[in-house]
This record gives C-alpha cells, sequence and structure tokens, in this order.
C-alpha cells in the first residue's frame, strides 16, 4: 500500500529540492520539473480522492513516530473537510505553474518556493498533528513573503512586510492555544484526533483557546477588522502569489476555523458563535462595498474575498450555534464548498486581472474599455468568473452560498441579511464589466494580445471545474457530507 | 431518457453545440427550439389527464433537483417554446446583417433551456437556479451591442435589478425549506398554509424585480437597447413572464395580507405604467411600459385570488406582446429607429408587419372576439369576486382604458403620415415570425375553456355580465381617447412627468444607488485608516526603540562629562602635587587621570555607568527577591 | 576515584587538547595546532556519547555528569570546532596563531565546569577559566577597540564574579557546605539564601549578558574578531545559563524566584530586541539579539524542577541556538559589518542568501527550523508552570524580532552589489554544518527530549 497523502505531500518538495541542486539548470529545465512534480501532486491528489473518505473521523491516515516523549507525531490523513482543499490545491498550484512558465527571471528560486509553498498548504490540511500543523502553517507564509518580496510588483517590500508581520501577530496566538490544547489533554499529546474525539480544555481555559484562534484565523481569513493586509499584499504580489493567495491561503483561516475552533472548543464556540456570526456579517458586507468603491481590478476581486470568506464565517458560526445535526450539516457543506469554489473562482480572477495587467501595465478600470471586443477570449473568461463570483446558479458559487443561507436562516434568522452581500457584489462586479469589457474600445488598446495557450491552459481548467461544480455539486458535496453528517460536536 | 427533459435539453444543446461551432447558430437553435417546442406538446398530451411525470436529479444533499411536469407546467412549457420558436424564426431575417450571431443564437437557445427548467422545475433550489440564470441570458442578450454604452447600461441595470429583488426568493425558499423540511414545492404548496406572510411578501419582491412592477420598472424600458427578438422573447414568454409565473405558482401559499400586497403592487403598477406608455415617445419603450401594465393586470388577478385568470391573461399577452415586439423590429429595420417621429407612417409600407401590430394592438386592448378580450375579462371578473374588490377593480378598469389608449395612439402615429422607406432584408422571416404569433394572439381565446378543465383550477364566472360591459367600455373609451386626443391634452400638467417616467425623488438611482455607493465610498475611506493604523503599530514600535537609544546615548554623554569631570580634577590635583602633597595622592591622581584621558580618548566611560547601573540592578534584585520570598511565606 | 575519572575523560581529553594545541604552537606549527585541536574535540565529543544516558555525580556531588552537563559536551564541543574554523580566517598567520585555539579551548572547558557544577566552587572555578580565556581573545587583535572592548569585559568581569564570590560566601556560611544540593530550603534561611542566589544571578548573567548585566556583550563582540564574538555569543553564555539551571533545580519554586527569572526573560527578551530594532551595525544587531535570545532560555530555567519539559527545552533550544547564531555570525564574517553590506546578497549569492535567510528565521522561530522547535518547547514549559503571561510576552517578542532580523533580509533582495569579502573554504564548511543542523535540530528534536 503507498503512502499516498506522504507521496502527495512531499512530491513538490522533491521537486523543489531537485530543482535548487541542479547546477545551472536551463529555465525550461526548471520549469519542466516543476510541471511534472505539479502535476503529479495532481495525480495523487486524484488518487486520494478515488479512495475516499468514510463517514467517521480521517481516513488515509499514515503515522510516524517523531518525538513520542512530547506525543508529536508526524500523522496525515483527511476526510471530507480537507480532501477537497487538498485537491484545490493540486489543482491550483499545477495551473499556476503552468501560467509561470514564462517567466525568466530567475525561475529558480521562484518555482522552488511555489513548490515549497504547494507542500506546506496540502500539509496545512492533511496534518493530524498540532505541531506539524502549525510547522506547516508557518512554512506557507514565510514562502508567500518571499515571493512578494523577490517578484512583487511596486512598493511591494512594505506590503509584504505587513503581511507578514500581520499574519505573524496573528499566528502566534495560535501556538499558545496549540500549546493550551497539548498541556490540558489528559495524556498529553498534539494527536489532533484526540483533541477532536475529546475536546481537552473546558471552561474560561476553552473560551481563551477559542480566544486565541480565532484572532489567528481572522487574520488568515481575513476578517473585518484584521484585514487590512489582503488588498496591500495582493496589489503588491506576482499574479501566481495572488492566486495562491487568495485560492489557497485563506483557506487556512477557514480550515482552522472548522477543523481547530469548532472541532477543538466545540463548547466555547456554541458560547461566542453568535459574536463570530456576527463578524462573519460584517465582514461580508463591509467587503462586498469595500469591493464596490474600488477602481483598481485587483483590489475589487481582493475585497470580494473579504465578502466571501465573510460568508464561510457565517457558515461555521451557523453550525456551532445550532442544535439540529442536519442544519449544521447544510452549514458546513455549504461552508466548505464555499472554500473549494472560490478557491478556483478567485484563482481564475486573479489570472484574468494579471494577464490584463501584464499586457496593459495598468490596473485601473477607467483605463479601459470594450476589452471585449479587443480580446474576446480574455473578455468572456472573465465575464464567466465574474458572475460564477457574484453566485450565479449553474456556477460554483451558488450551491456553497445557498446552503450557507439556508442554514443561516434555520439559526438565526436576522443573520440572513448577510444575503445583501449577494446584491452589492453583483453591482460590483456589473460596474467592472462595465467599464472595463464593454463600451467603445480604446485605439491604445487595440493591439493588445488574445490569450496564449499558456494562459488558456492556466485558466480553462478552473472555469471547466468552476461550471462542473456549479451544474453537478454532488461530486464534491457526496465527499463533503460524509463527514459533516456525521460530525459530532 | 425521461420525457420531462424533452423541453430542454434540445435548447441547452444546440446552446453549446453553436459556442463550440461558431457556425450554423440559426438552424441548431431553430432545430433545438423545435424540438423543445415538440417535446413540451408531447409533455403537454401525456399530462392532460392530471398525471405528473417527474424526474430526480443529484442535486444538494438532501434537496435534490426535480423536474415536475405537470398540466400547468407543461402548458406554460408549450407557451414558452411557441413564442420562443417563432421569435427565432424571426430572428433570422432580423440578425441577417448582424455580426456576432453565434453568441445571440447560443445566448437565445440558452435563455430559452433556461425557462423551461424554470417552467417545469419542481422544487426550489431548481427554479432558483433557473430563475437566476435568465436573469444572467437577459443580461448578455441586452447587452448584445455591448459596445454601445447605452447597452452595457441596459444589460447592467436589468440584471442589477432583478437580481437584487431575487434576494427576496432567496429568503422565501429559505423560510419555505425551513418550515417545510423539504425543497419539493408540490410539498410546500400542499402545507403551503404555514408558509408566513414574511414569505409571500418576499415572493411578492422577487416577481416585482422581474416582472418590473412599480419601482422597479426602470430597468424594463431601458432593456430595449438590446435586439428587438430579445424584446420579444423577455417580455412574453421568459424573464417578465418568470414573475408572474412564480407568483402563479405560489398563489395557494400566499396568506391574505400578502395577496392583498400582490394585487395592490399590480393595480399600482398597472396604472403608472400604463400613463407612462401613454407619454412615451419611443414604440418599443411604449411596448415596454405596456407589459409591466400588463403583468400589472396579471398581479391584480392573484391577490384577487383566483391566479387562473392571471395565467391566461399570461399566456394571451405571451402572443400578443411578441407579435408587437416582433413587428416593431420590423418598423426599426425600415427606419433605423423606433422613435414615433421616425416611425410616423411606416405602418403604409410595411402592411403585413402593421396588420399584426395592429391586431395584436386591438386583442391587448381587449377586443373581442380576440385573446385579449377573453383574458382581460377573467381579469376583471377575478377582480369583482375577491377580497379588495374596491381596490382592484378601479386598478383593473384603469389599466384597460389606459392599454386602449396608449395602443389606439400607436396605431395613429404609426399609421398617419408619409409611406416611404426603404427596403429591408430578411423580411419574409420576420413576416413569418409575426404571423406565427399573431394567429394565436387573435384566436387563443377559444381555447381558454378546454383550458380551463384541463388545469381544473378555480376560475371566476367569467360569463358575469358585469364584468363583459365594463372591460368592453372600458377598452372602447380608451381606444377612442388615444386615437382621438393628443396625449399632451390627455394627460395635462402630468404629462411632463410622465414621459421621464413617473420618476419620484430621483428614483431608485437616487434612493438606492446613490446611498449604496456612498456607503462604499466610506468603506474604502475606512480601508485608509485600518491601514493606517496597522502601519501605526509598527511606528510606534520603531519609536519606542529609538527612544531606548536616544537614552543610551543621554547615558552615553553624562558619561563623558563624568570623564572631564575626572580631568578637571585631575588637573587640580596636579596642581596640588604641584604646590608639595604626598606621593600617595599622587598615585591616586595618576590613575584618575589615565582613566579620565581614557574616556575622552576611547570614550569607554560608559563601563562606570554601566557597572553602576548593574550595580544598581543588583540591590534592586535583591529587594525583589527578598519581596518576593516574603510574599511567599 | 578511577571511575570518577573515567567520567570525567570528556573534560580531560579537553584539556589534553588545549594542551596539545599549545605545544604545538610552541613547535612553531600553527597548522598542527588546529589540527590537534579539532580532533581532540572531536575525540572529546566521541567520548561524551558513550556517557549518555548517565546520570551521577563525582568528586562527593560536586561535580555532575547528568543530562545536562552531557549536553553541554555535545553542544559546545562542535561550536568550539565551528569557532575555531571561523578563526582561523581572522589569526591565520598571525603571531600565536597556535594560542587562540588553545585558549578558546580553555574557555570552552570553563563552560563545561560550568554546565556540570554541582559546587559552588565549580561555579567560581568555570566563571574564572571562560573568563580569563575570552579577555585574551577579545584583546587579541590589539586594536584600540579590541583593547578597550578587553578592559570594559575584564572591569565588569572582575566585578561581577567579585560580587558571586561575595555572595557564595553566604550560602557556604548558611549550608556550611560548598555543595549546591545542600542548599538549605529558604523557609530556613531565607536572607543568606537570599543574597547567595542573587549575587550567582549577577554573575551568570553577566556571562549569559542578561540585561541588565549585559552592557559589555555589543562593544566585546564589536572589538573582539568576528569569530571570538561569534563563539562568545555562544559557548560561555549557553555555559552561564546551563550552570543556572543547576543552581535553580534545588531551589523550590515557592519561593518566588521564578518570578525574578520571569521579570529578568522580559527585561532582557524586551530590551534586546527593541536595541536590535535601532542598530546600523550588524555585529551590534547580533550581539542584542544573542542579549534577547538568552532571555527566552529563562523562561525554560523558571520551569526547572516542576516541568517535565523545562530540561529538554532548554537542551534543545541551546543547540538550536548554537547553530543558528554561529551561522548567523559566520555569515556575517564573509559579508560585512554593516547593514549596507548586505544589499542584493540574495541576488548575488543566492545560496549564502538562503543560508542567511534561514538563520535569521530560525532565530526568530519559525518552524520547521531548529529554533521554533527550541522556543515552542519553551513557551510549553512556561505555559505548563502557569507562567502563560511571560509566554505570551515572549511571543510578542518574537514578532519584535521578526522586525529585527527583516532589518537584515530586507536589503538583502534589494538590487544592488554587496560587497563580497573574499571566503575561506572553511568559512563554507561552517555555514553548511550549521545550515544542515538548524534544518535537522527541528526534525530531529526527538533525539535531544531525554
Amino acid at each position: 500500500m503507498l503512502p499516498l497523502v506522504s507521496l502527495t505531500l512531499f512530491l513538490p518538495l522533491v521537486g523543489a529540492v531537485l530543482i535548487l541542486c541542479l547546477p545551472k539548470p536551463t529555465a525550461r529545465t526548471v520549469h519542466g520539473i516543476a510541471i511534472t512534480s505539479a502535476a503529479l501532486t495532481l495525480v495523487g491528489a486524484l488518487a486520494m480522492w478515488l479512495q475516499g473518505v468514510s463517514s467517521e473521523g480521517f481516513s488515509q491516515v499514515e503515522e510516524l513516530e517523531w518525538m513520542p516523549a512530547i506525543g508529536a507525531a508526524y500523522r496525515v490523513g483527511v476526510d471530507g473537510i480537507s480532501l477537497p482543499l487538498v485537491l484545490l490545491s493540486a489543482v491550483l498550484f499545477l495551473v499556476s505553474l503552468i501560467y509561470a512558465s514564462s517567466l525568466r527571471d530567475r525561475p529558480r528560486a521562484y518555482v522552488a518556493l511555489i513548490l515549497l509553498l504547494e507542500t506546506a498548504a496540502i500539509g496545512t490540511f492533511t496534518a493530524l498533528d498540532g505541531i506539524l500543523f502549525y510547522v506547516f502553517f508557518e512554512v506557507s507564509l514565510v514562502s508567500m513573503y518571499f515571493m512578494i518580496a523577490g517578484w512583487g510588483h511596486e512598493e511591494r517590500q512594505r506590503a509584504a512586510l505587513m503581511f507578514f508581520i500581520y499574519t505573524l501577530l496573528g499566528s502566534l496566538p495560535l501556538l499558545l492555544a496549540i500549546l493550551g490544547l497539548y498541556l490540558g489533554s489528559p495524556d498529553p499529546t498534539f494527536d489532533m484526533r484526540a483533541w477532536i474525539a475529546n475536546p481537552p480544555l473546558e471552561g474560561a481555559a476553552a473560551m481563551w483557546a477559542l480566544i486565541a484562534m480565532l484572532i489567528t484565523f481572522a487574520v488568515k481569513i481575513p476578517a473585518i477588522p484584521l484585514h487590512t493586509w489582503l488588498p496591500a499584499a495582493h496589489v503588491q504580489a506576482p499574479t501566481v502569489g495572488s492566486v495562491i493567495l487568495a485560492g489557497i491561503m485563506l483557506k487556512f483561516g477557514t480550515y482552522g476555523l472548522v477543523r481547530f475552533a469548532l472541532q477543538m472548543t466545540p463548547d466555547a464556540f456554541r458560547e461566542a458563535g453568535i459574536v463570530v456570526l456576527f463578524f462573519g456579517v460584517v465582514s461580508a458586507i463591509y467587503g462586498a462595498f469595500a469591493a464596490l468603491a474600488q477602481t483598481d481590478l485587483k483590489r475589487l476581486v481582493a475585497y470580494t474575498s473579504v465578502n466571501h470568506m465573510g460568508y464561510v464565517i457565517v457558515g461555521v458560526a451557523a453550525a456551532a450555534l445550532t442544535l439540529d445535526p442536519a442544519v449544521r450539516a447544510t452549514a458546513l457543506d455549504g461552508a466548505v464548498l464555499q472554500m473549494f469554489s472560490h478557491g478556483l473562482v478567485t484563482g481564475a480572477l486573479f489570472f484574468l486581472v494579471g494577464m490584463i495587467q501584464e499586457r496593459a501595465r495598468t490596473r485601473e478600470m477607467g483605463e479601459f474599455g470594450g476589452l471585449l471586443k479587443t480580446v474576446p477570449l480574455l473578455g468572456w473568461f472573465f465575464v464567466l468568473a465574474a458572475f460564477a463570483s457574484l453566485g450565479l446558479p449553474g456556477l460554483a458559487h451558488f450551491p456553497a452560498e445557498f446552503q450557507i443561507f439556508l442554514a443561516t436562516l434555520g439559526t438565526t434568522p436576522i443573520a440572513v441579511i448577510v444575503i445583501l452581500g449577494i446584491a452589492i457584489i453583483a453591482g460590483t462586479f456589473l460596474k467592472a464589466l462595465r467599464e472595463t469589457f464593454m463600451g467603445e474600445p480604446r485605439d491604445r488598446w487595440s493591439e493588445m494580445p488574445d490569450l496564449s495557450p499558456r494562459e488558456i491552459l492556466a485558466v480553462a481548467p478552473l472555469l471547466v471545474l468552476t461550471v462542473a461544480t456549479g451544474v453537478a455539486p454532488s461530486w464534491v458535496l457526496d465527499v463533503i457530507h460524509r463527514t459533516t453528517s456525521a460530525l459530532v460536536l | 431518457m425521461n420525457a420531462v427533459l424533452l423541453p430542454i435539453l434540445p435548447p441547452l444543446i444546440a446552446a453549446l453545440a453553436v459556442l463550440v461551432l461558431r457556425r450554423g447558430g440559426a438552424a441548431l437553435v431553430l432545430a433545438g427550439a423545435t424540438l423543445s417546442l415538440a417535446g413540451s406538446l408531447w409533455l403537454l398530451t401525456g399530462v392532460v389527464d392530471g398525471q405528473a411525470e417527474t424526474l430526480l436529479l443529484p442535486g444538494l444533499p438532501d434537496m435534490p433537483l426535480r423536474l415536475v411536469a405537470g398540466p400547468m407546467t407543461a402548458l406554460l412549457s408549450a407557451a414558452v417554446a411557441t413564442v420562443a420558436t417563432f421569435v427565432l424564426i424571426y430572428a433570422v431575417g432580423y440578425m441577417k446583417r448582424e455580426t456576432g450571431q453565434a453568441r445571440f443564437y447560443a445566448m437565445m437557445s440558452l435563455f430559452l433551456a433556461a425557462m423551461q427548467a424554470l417552467v417545469l422545475a419542481g422544487d426550489w433550489v431548481l427554479l432558483l437556479a433557473a430563475w437566476e440564470l435568465i436573469g444572467l441570458c437577459s443580461y448578455l442578450l441586452i447587452g448584445f451591442w455591448f459596445q454601445r454604452p447605452e447597452a452595457a447600461n441596459a444589460a447592467s441595470r436589468a440584471f442589477l435589478y432583478t437580481r437584487s429583488a431575487d434576494l427576496g426568493l432567496y429568503v422565501a425558499i429559505f423560510i419555505l425549506i425551513g418550515s417545510v423540511g423539504t425543497s419539493e414545492i408540490a410539498v410546500s404548496l400542499e402545507t403551503g398554509d404555514s408558509a408566513s406572510t414574511a414569505a409571500g411578501l418576499l415572493l411578492l419582491l422577487a416577481a416585482m424585480g422581474k416582472s418590473a412592477q412599480v419601482p422597479l420598472q426602470d430597468w424594463l424600458m431601458r432593456a430595449m437597447a438590446g435586439p428587438t427578438p430579445v424584446s420579444a422573447l423577455l417580455h412574453s414568454a421568459t424573464l417578465v413572464a418568470a414573475g408572474a409565473i412564480l407568483l402563479i405558482r405560489s398563489a395557494p401559499l400566499l396568506t391574505p395580507e400578502a395577496l392583498l400586497a400582490v394585487g395592490l403592487v399590480g393595480g399600482v403598477t398597472t396604472v403608472a405604467a400604463g400613463v407612462i406608455a401613454l407619454a412615451e415617445r419611443d414604440l418599443k419603450r411604449m411596448l415596454a411600459a405596456s407589459t409591466a401594465s400588463q403583468y400589472g393586470l396579471m398581479l391584480i388577478a392573484v391577490g384577487a385570488g383566483v391566479p387562473m385568470a392571471a395565467l391566461l391573461h399570461l399566456l394571451a399577452h405571451a402572443a400578443i406582446k411578441s407579435t408587437l415586439f416582433l413587428a416593431a423590429g420590423d418598423f426599426q429595420h425600415a427606419r433605423e429607429g423606433t422613435g414615433f417621429d421616425q416611425l410616423k407612417g411606416v405602418g403604409r409600407a410595411r402592411p403585413w408587419a402593421f396588420a399584426g401590430f395592429a391586431l395584436a394592438a386591438l386583442a391587448l386592448a381587449g377586443i373581442p372576439p380576440l385573446s385579449g378580450f377573453f383574458s382581460k375579462d377573467a381579469v376583471i371578473a377575478a377582480a369583482l369576486s375577491g377580497q379588495g374588490a374596491a381596490w382592484l377593480v378601479p386598478f383593473a378598469l384603469a389599466g384597460t382604458l389606459l392599454t386602449g389608449a396608449y395602443m389606439a395612439r400607436a396605431l395613429r402615429l404609426l399609421w398617419q403620415g408619409s409611406g416611404e422607406t426603404r427596403a429591408v432584408a430578411g423580411t419574409g422571416w420576420m413576416r413569418a415570425g409575426i404571423w406565427g404569433l399573431a394567429i394565436p394572439a387573435a384566436v387563443l381565446g377559444l381555447a381558454f375553456g378546454p383550458l380551463e378543465t384541463m388545469l381544473d383550477l378555480p376560475a371566476p364566472e367569467t360569463a358575469g355580465v358585469v364584468a363583459i360591459v365594463l372591460g368592453l367600455v372600458a377598452a372602447l373609451a380608451g381606444l377612442a381617447l388615444g386615437w382621438l386626443v393628443p396625449v399632451q391634452r390627455l394627460l395635462g400638467p402630468a404629462h411632463p412627468w410622465a414621459e421621464s417616467g413617473l420618476v419620484v425623488a430621483g428614483g431608485l438611482t437616487a434612493w438606492v444607488g446613490r446611498p449604496a455607493m456612498a456607503v462604499a465610498r466610506g468603506c474604502d475611506r475606512l480601508e485608509d485608516h485600518f491601514y493606517a493604523a496597522a502601519l501605526g503599530v509598527g511606528h510606534a514600535a520603531l519609536t519606542i526603540a529609538r527612544g531606548g537609544q536616544r537614552l543610551e546615548q543621554r547615558l552615553y554623554l553624562a558619561v563623558l562629562g563624568v570623564g572631564r569631570a575626572n580631568l578637571v580634577v585631575g588637573r587640580w590635583v596636579r596642581g596640588g602635587d604641584e604646590r608639595g602633597i604626598d606621593g600617595l595622592i599622587f598615585a591616586l591622581v595618576a590613575g584618575v587621570r589615565a582613566l579620565g584621558g581614557r574616556a575622552r580618548t576611547l570614550q569607554s566611560g560608559m563601563i562606570h555607568h554601566s557597572l553602576a547601573i548593574s550595580a544598581v540592578a543588583t540591590a534592586a534584585l535583591f529587594v525583589v527577591t527578598l519581596f518576593s520570598a516574603s510574599l511567599s511565606f | 576515584m578511577g571511575r570518577d575519572l573515567a567520567l570525567l575523560a570528556p573534560e580531560i581529553a579537553v584539556l589534553l587538547t588545549a594542551v596539545g594545541a599549545l605545544i604545538a604552537e610552541m613547535l612553531r606549527r600553527p597548522r598542527i595546532s588546529l589540527v590537534v585541536a579539532v580532533i581532540g574535540l572531536v575525540v572529546a565529543t566521541g567520548m561524551t556519547l558513550r556517557l549518555v544516558g548517565t546520570d551521577t555525580t563525582i568528586f562527593g556531588g560536586s561535580f555532575r555528569i547528568d543530562t545536562l552537563s552531557i549536553w553541554a559536551k555535545l553542544i559546545l564541543l562542535p561550536a568550539t570546532v565551528l569557532s575555531m574554523l571561523l578563526a582561523r580566517a581572522d589569526v591565520r598567520g598571525s603571531a600565536r596563531e597556535g594560542t587562540v585555539y588553545s585558549l578558546l579551548i580553555f574557555s570552552t572547558l570553563g563552560a563545561l565546569v560550568l554546565a556540570g557544577a554541582g559546587d559552588t566552587m565549580f561555579l567560581v572555578l568555570g566563571t574564572l577559566l571562560t573568563g580569563l580565556a575570552t579577555f585574551a581573545l577579545v584583546a587579541y587583535p590589539d586594536t584600540d577597540p579590541a583593547t578597550e572592548a578587553a578592559m570594559k569585559f575584564f572591569v565588569f568581569a572582575s566585578v561581577t564574579t567579585a560580587i558571586m564570590i561575595f555572595g557564595l560566601s553566604y550560602w557556604f556560611g548558611a549550608s556550611g557546605s560548598t555543595l549546591i544540593a545542600d542548599l538549605p530550603g529558604m523557609d530556613t534561611m531565607p536572607l543568606a539564601v537570599i543574597l547567595g542566589f542573587v549575587a550567582v544571578v549577577v554573575g551568570l548573567g553577566y556571562k549569559a549578558s542578561l540585561v541588565p548585566f549585559h552592557f559589555w556583550a555589543p562593544d566585546a563582540y564589536e572589538g573582539a574578531p568576528l569569530s571570538i564574538a561569534a563563539y562568545l555569543s555562544v559557548v560561555p553564555k549557553i555555559g552561564a545559563l546551563f550552570a543556572l539551571t543547576q543552581v535553580v533545580r534545588y531551589l523550590p519554586p515557592e519561593t518566588g524566584w521564578t518570578a525574578v527569572m520571569a521579570g529578568l526573560a522580559v527585561l532582557s527578551m524586551t530590551y534586546g530586541y527593541l536595541a536590535a530594532l535601532v542598530q546600523d551595525n550588524v555585529i551590534r544587531l547580533l550581539a542584542y539579539s544573542s542579549i534577547a535570545q538568552s532571555g527566552y532560555f529563562l523562561l525554560g530555567i523558571l520551569a526547572v524542577g516542576s516541568s517535565e519539559l523545562a530540561l529538554p527545552s532548554i537542551i534543545l533550544f541551546a543547540a538550536a541556538y548554537a547553530a543558528m547564531n554561529l551561522g548567523a555570525f559566520a555569515i556575517a564574517a564573509t559579508t560585512g559589518r554593516t547593514l549596507n553590506d548586505f544589499d542584493g546578497l540574495g541576488r548575488t549569492r543566492p545560496m549564502l542568501g538562503i543560508a542567511m535567510v534561514i538563520f535569521l528565521l530560525s532565530l526568530v522561530g519559525i518552524p520547521p527550523l531548529a529554533g521554533f522547535v527550541g522556543k515552542f518547547m519553551l513557551f510549553a514549559a512556561a505555559i505548563d508552570v502557569q507562567f502563560t503571561w511571560l509566554a505570551v510576552v515572549a511571543i510578542i517578542n518574537s514578532v519584535l524580532s521578526l522586525a529585527v532580523y527583516l532589518r537584515i533580509i530586507v536589503p538583502m533582495y534589494r538590487s544592488g552589489e554587496s560587497a563580497s569579502v573574499a571566503t575561506d573554504p572553511w568559512h563554507g564548511v561552517v555555514v553548511i554544518t550549521a545550515f544542515a543542523a538548524t534544518l535537522i535540530i527541528g526534525l530531529a528534536a526527538q533525539f535531544f527530549l531525554v
């Protein structure tokens, strides 16, 4: 029996090491190795997908002794909450590397960083050990910092610095919470399965741990008012950085919210649920309004992420608040699917904005007009992605948001006002489409080339999956639902 | 394959095929629409006896997607397919000279498929999905000429208005699923009496958006920026009809309060939109306003508790309004515009189109034996029979009167004037489309009787003489007024206001749009503050660090001062030595001087001070330890 | 006695190595001196490995062969070897090259004595042994700054050591024994014990450069050759901190000494990083950073005796600290002393850049690097003995430290020409060894958790 999870997890790292160890490789070789290892990783993820998950606990668990003296071990495995995110990571990193394959500025370090990030991302989603989780969680951060610092746009060091400090500030409380869970366990262990099966903390200790986790994850998600790093980081990040940042790394926060906050301190979360719900609602609506005011396409997409992640917070809070297992399953189905969908859709949007920026050297909507005529393929791809992002049925966000809102109404009816976000986001994208893609084409951009095959290869898979998830969400939801329907809190 | 898929799949496949092949759009899509029509007729024959065809598809967990063909849904499906087929036939001619045909046909076909899905949806999720998809299709079709700013604006506005109102449908569905425990529409309807007034009002909100009811009517007039076949389809059988269809289907759920609200919204709309139509200076915009007005009549019927009447008017209106639009498109090609001043006398030059237009106009006004007469009669009878008749009847009659007036005015404007015009390509196709729909518009009324029996829905006593008389009088009076009296005189001082679309205090743009943008900008400004605050924390840390550094520098200077003092003392002592002080002191002096010199040259006086600090710290440490030790005992 | 000597074999080997290096120096064979020194220390390390797992005392309880002293050898001897390799570039060809190696070894011997001290006299002996050797090492270049630094260092050491000896006399007076294990509980003789404790903290605190006994460190590091600064920041410091651990082992926590440790920890961490934040000289920056890192050790030390995590955490962090700090100094030695010298290092010499980034991130405590595991365990130990607030302060300081170390990292990835100093091949060996250790210690942490 192959250790499928570990193979999938470390394949990118192997690729990265290989690239760093080769003496003076050509850019072609570097990209070739990178794409190959990412493709193999995707194969691994697909194999994991075929293996599937069982309804109780974690599946495909692999364990290796690490520090038995303190109860830490190398433990990985998946359930219905993490498996879709693993698949998402494998897909997004592969297309990111395909997109990055034209890079000639120090490609070695760049793709090595991306591959390192991939291992960190898959590791974060599959880790079943507190320390291991934290290790991957932090490694991702560092790699992202260097990607932004090394290959970002103007003023990038400041943005990256802010991103780094902000997020580090937001990850150390988690460390405290992990230590608390560890020291609170009757038989001290870092095994997350044990923490989930028997939440080790109770009372005030659990509440403090929860608060620490919430701070960490709120920064990462990001939730208002700890979201400031996001637009700054996105504006400065290179395209691939943005795609991975929004597509994968924001999910660390929401994933942590489910895996840690909800599953390990359920009672405290139930008590604090209404506060979390409030912040979720505020995030969603505030993010939507902030997006509406943007004139910079990339910032606009960044703020829609705040909105979409706000829905996830709402979903998780609803799951914590409700006492009805069916409603909880619906809420979590929606929240997890929303993470998955957001990765696909926002990934595609950031790619497309990046493509526009590379062609025009600007992202200001006011500078454009009529791009549907000038670059029809890019334009129509953007239209599709934009409608997916505003939650149109038949596209990936709809089933997720539908379930989240449904569960929210079933739990805290007043919170359903969060649905206003849908209308605001619709207005945001319609405005962007009108100003950028519709109207009279400008002469300035008449020479703009349409998508190259490389670019199509990067975006099209995401859009295909977006449609597939929208039309037949059951291919993902079946996996998610198997776990969420059996979840005991 | 289940027969329920027959009306949906062919147009869907046709749309995808056109998108992939990029050619042969018209043929493929026409084939798809025809098959869809055939499929829905097949369904209809299968379900006349009340047997429903059902199909389950995988959807959300515990909420499978469900297609149900019952008598009513199959009938609606057939109506949709009929209109779509003829509109598409017409479009072959209309779109001859356009580029981007593949996009046009694919979207039209998708539109049809989505509408069929909406009509046949047996569960709320699928209904909602289809509901939103027709919004998308209309966005893309209204914005077909996206290079024109007005088309881009109109498309955005249409989608935004309807989508915002759709939130009502979302929440209503959540309430229904929450209270019934399943997403199946049939179950909701059966146990529907438990549904709240809130759900009903939310459904109404959604319908108001789609069916352009006051105050959400504005987008519909602007949507005329799209190609005319799109308008025809939009107004008669798809987007706008969806709102009324929703209310007709969910009528059993509505509480009396909700029904009253539905009736009032319909009543206000039918009058307001009628007035707007009367004052319009553009044929297509006039037709759009008329659409809103007619849907207002349908809402009156639903509000009166007789959805059957609304359904009949919906069917009649579908045929009539598509005819009117198609004819208007014909005129548009002939004169390169749709303003009434451009269209003067065009009727004489395009007699076939004008004949169709006139037939449909009279039908809409409610002249027997055309279909509109029967359906309008049903609506008025419904208003008379239901609760709130005192409100609803005047509204219904006023709506009827206004219908006659604006249709007569249009006929007059189109007929009077010179008949000169230019040649139009594709006239054959267009003529076929127009007459394919004009004939049902004329004769559909004859089928109403059998329909009522088939649907087995409670219908009002249509034979009521009162209703017939009232309706006829209103219609004839309207026609006469419209033909004879110029609109400025008819509306008097209200005319400019009506021309501007009866906008109240800037309309929705001022009431919703601008505040929303203001909030958005406020959030954006807040963002800057957030960013500044976050950076401020970093700066604060740096400032503290610099403060610490300055303190160290001060200490350093102080220590330097001590060194200088040493030197002074040294010199003084040396002076003393020269005056003969003993050798012990000399040795001391030498040491001090050396130290002072060091402080000056190597600037190492620091060490005294730091030692002093450490000594003080030692003492402090001692005290603290003593203290904490004593505390613990 | 034979058993005692057998258990003391590594120390004896170290002593002989020092002597051997001196002899080689006398023969005017500095090369051989280095070879002898390296081989001797490697052999001593090997001998120590044989002892792993032993927990006993020798010489009537006055010297301990326990986890702490064994790990002190396993960490400090390799660290000394690396320091010597670094020093080679600084002193090669100069007079008395071999003396430097031998002084380094003597000083290390002093640190080992400290780490194993079971008797107050060993504390004094260790302090003096390390001290005397390092004064000479700092003064070695015979330049004005070096002389000044050595003088400060010396004066400071004299005073603090005197205070320590003075205080220890009270302990002797109170207990009638110089054995630390015989220390009476505070409930019987509070004042004398407190005086002794404070004195020990002063004496060892100076060596470990804890705030407020740290003043000598930045000047000494700056004045001394870089290799010596690297050595100073690692070996004597770890020796002193291990000695402190040995001392507090028998102090019952309820006497309140833990609060004092916590206070010193906060002072050291915060002041160290704040001061580092405004330095433009990389050596001074690293000096202040090492002051702050000493503060982290105290988190583990205050948990000694109450938490099982304490000893492993101290040892683990010591190993991590030795690796990452030596690595950082080694790269500073090849690059330059000011921040500007680091401009563009990451672009012109990518491998060196990656290594420096890894060392600095490890100092911050980013997983999965050595520094993370060490700090993680230290935090766990502190929380385990109810010092959660201290762990929080330490964590906040870690964020502050990020800003400190980013001041080096950021210019490395600016475009610019780093003033690349010609590198000694042995520097490369040091960097690679430290790099490997920084990566591996995190993964092999189990090895330290004895």
